[in-house]
């Protein structure tokens, strides 16, 4: 029988490594159309719907920064979170599968949104759109389907800025800022459904964007050898998600990380 | 408000008219969002400025901060009230709600030494929400306080 520990060793082996969407090699794209449209179909706990209506309606379990007092943000941590079991959807039903994260900076180069996010000619893009089930108080005129508007790509935030916000040693200060200055820019940016919260995790572009922060938040835990949250947060619940702070501040721990490539060497096997 | 400029200019700290600080920030203090996103875009001593005034420092551009707005209301009747003053009673453990103001802050620094160097003492400072396509907005700016923080 195997132990259920697993050695980090072991994982690092195992890791899945989310990459940029502009940079997915066919099969991976493949498989991520397959998977968003296998949990597009699916109505139940598994679903897409399920998933997108917990950020804002019906749910609205989501975290962003607030002013109230005795508040801790839990932006970074709620996010990750929603992102692992979102990902553990696309999975389950398309082995393989992973989120790959939106380079802002290259889009301001590239015109806009990435292109396997963009309608294609003929075919049914499930990363293009998604359609919106019932929702509680729809407005009169709500669409049937996510909308999205987008903006001038030099508004699209640079990597200068990118780099400036990691370099601060802050965690809190850190996350206030990647929240304000990046994240809340570009939800604005994409437009249509995208610019509100209430709606934004419909859009397909939403789970890129969100990975995209998330993988901001690693590279920042690499460069200042920190997790981020204090220790008195890490028993905090994640609202909606059944994890705590604590379970998703190592993303080797959750299966996957950034990097571009890895090679290993194991001396004792050479 | 479609757009704000203070009524009371905010006094520039200086020591012998050099600046007496090494960073300013302009801090947005209960900052409602229940509405669309935006930018805010802040000036500094233009208060005619417009979302095609140009996003440089030589125009009186500051910096900006950015509104993620909740969208309309989906809810049923109080769905989107924010109750104010302390918690219901002591064994409420909630958390605070989605719509609660947020502080936003944005890093003047450059912008006030420049106008320092011009000779000016007190600046007026002017806030444009704009959307990602430069568009002026209308009603959607709203926040409770407005502060001027210097480190020295």
């Amino acid at each position: 029988m195997t132990s259920p520990h697993r050695s980090i060793a072991e994982s690092t082996l195992r890791l899945r490594h989310r990459k940029s969407a502009e940079k997915l090699l066919p099969e991976q794209l493949d498989a991520l159309r397959e998977g968003f449209a296998k949990i597009q179909a699916l109505s139940d706990r598994n679903g897409f719907a399920f998933w997108a209506g917990k950020h804002g309606v019906p749910d609205d379990d989501c975290e962003h920064s607030s002013e109230e007092l005795g508040y801790d943000n839990l932006f970074l941590p709620w996010h990750r979170a929603y992102l692992y079991q979102l990902e553990l959807a696309l999975q389950t039903k398309v082995e393989g599968s992973f989120l790959p994260w939106w380079d802002w900076p290259a889009s301001r180069v590239t015109g806009g949104i990435p292109i396997i996010f963009e309608d294609v000619e003929g075919e049914l893009n499930p990363l293009a759109g998604f359609d919106l089930p019932p929702l509680p108080g729809n407005p009169p005129d709500w669409p049937g389907r996510t909308w999205r508007e987008p903006g001038d790509p030099e508004l699209l935030p640079e990597v200068g800025l990118i780099e400036e916000i990691i370099e601060q040693p802050n965690f809190d200060v850190f996350s206030e800022e990647l929240e304000v200055r990046l994240h809340n820019g570009v939800h604005g940016w994409v437009g249509g459904t995208m610019r509100w919260q209430a709606t934004a995790a419909y859009d397909p572009i939403f789970w890129a964007h969100h990975t995209m922060v998330d993988r901001i938040w690693s590279l920042w835990q690499g460069k200042h050898s920190s997790w981020g949250p204090r220790p008195e947060l890490w028993n905090e619940p994640l609202k909606g998600l059944g994890m705590t702070v604590g379970k998703v501040l190592n993303t080797t721990a959750l299966g996957y990380d950034y990097a571009a490539s890895t090679e290993h060497r194991d001396p004792e096997k050479e | 408000m479609k757009r704000y400029t203070t009524k009371k200019p905010f006094a520039i700290p200086t020591w012998d008219r050099q600046p007496s600080f090494y960073r300013a920030d302009l801090q947005f203090h209960g900052v409602g969002h229940r509405g669309d996103s935006y930018e805010g875009r802040v000036f500094l001593a233009k208060p005619d400025a417009d979302p095609s005034t140009p996003l440089e420092l030589e125009a009186g551009y500051a910096g900006s901060f950015y509104v993620f707005g909740h969208g309309p209301c989906f809810g049923d009747e109080g769905h989107c009230d924010v109750a104010e003053g302390p918690p219901i009673h002591h064994f409420d453990y909630r958390r605070p709600h989605p719509l609660s103001g947020q502080r936003m802050t944005v890093t003047i620094t450059e912008a006030l030494w420049r106008l320092i160097a011009t000779g000016l003492e007190e600046i007026e400072v002017t806030v444009v929400p704009t959307n990602a396509r430069h568009e002026e907005l209308g009603d959607i700016l709203h926040f409770k306080r407005l502060s001027l923080v210097t480190y020295d």
